[in-house]
């Protein structure tokens, strides 16, 4: 059984719980959402300095990742590879949720669809690696 | 709160109905038989028994089984588990392990991979006598199933 596809079905459920918990998407909602963007960023992107905030998310990963974004490999001395091509990955999941929180903040009654759209990479993962080992998951019996 | 075990089926049922929406829209026509593995624990607890006994898999204590990839090569078969140009590739098979098993570090070969896997917290897990709450890796099960299920011949 691959592992791959235990943990979409856990950050699956453990999202539409979330959305169905925060049916509108208010300022807790953004609370931990941000917090999910932050886990996302640390875990996945850790050139980009912790201090930097979904406002400046652009420049800050732009520059560290400078390399990466002009198409060579991390360290600029070679052709990119699969992992280049993961960190493009994240990076565009980082802005997508980062826009996302910036568009909340600048209108509350942004539509949630429209928010969720741009945040549901990071919940994903936030989500499971917190409650994802709370599930139970011995029940087999048909 | 939904059971385990609808978790996981609602997305393989997913991405099977939208895996055979795309091979009918290919003119593919179904196939004789759907097998699925979970229907097939225990015929594949008692087949690694057997790799066990042969001496080719060994039982850690963390509960983990391994294919031992060295005691299976030393009596002159082959074993690769990639493609000839990337073996030893230590990157690809940590991912071929997959993604639950990082904090793992029971192998007695950085090579070997595993039949069973302990199930922790979360992961889906069925009753085993010997192994106790487990799940067989994913290489294991493509063997079980062309060994229990009647097939003609690949090629004649």
């Amino acid at each position: 059984m691959d592992d791959k596809i235990i943990i979409r079905a856990r950050q699956r459920y453990l999202l539409a719980q979330f959305k169905s918990k925060h049916s509108i998407f208010d300022d807790a909602t953004f609370q931990e959402t941000h917090a999910a963007w932050k886990a996302y960023v640390i875990k996945n992107l850790g050139l980009v300095p912790a201090e930097t905030t979904t406002n400046d998310f652009k420049t800050a990963s732009e520059l560290a990742y400078k390399n990466v974004i002009e198409e060579k490999s991390l360290d600029g001395t070679a052709a990119p590879g699969e992992m280049e091509a993961k960190i493009k990955m994240h990076l565009r999941t980082a802005q997508a949720a980062a826009d996302g929180l910036e568009a909340f903040r600048a209108s509350k009654s942004t539509p949630q669809d429209e928010l969720y759209a741009k945040v549901d990479d990071v919940l994903l993962s936030y989500l499971d690696d917190l409650y994802g080992s709370q599930i139970d998951a011995t029940d087999h019996s048909k | 709160m939904l059971t385990a075990k609808a978790i996981f089926v609602q997305l393989t049922q997913h991405y099977e109905k939208l895996f055979f929406e795309d091979m009918h829209a290919l003119n593919v026509l179904d196939p004789d038989e759907i097998t699925r593995v979970t229907e097939f624990v225990p015929q594949i607890n008692k087949f690694v028994e057997k790799i066990i006994e042969k001496g080719f898999a060994y039982q850690t204590e963390q509960g983990n089984v391994y294919f031992d990839i060295d005691s299976f090569e030393k009596v002159g078969n082959a074993y690769c588990r990639l493609e000839p140009q990337n073996r030893g590739n230590q990157e690809l098979l940590a991912d071929g392990e997959g993604g639950l098993s990082k904090k793992r570090s029971d192998k007695r070969s950085k090579n070997d991979f595993a039949l069973i896997k302990k199930s922790m917290p979360g992961e889906p897990a069925w009753p085993s006598k010997r192994w106790g709450p487990s799940r067989p890796g994913w290489h294991i099960e493509v063997f079980l199933l062309r060994s229990v299920i009647p097939w003609e011949p690949l090629t004649k």
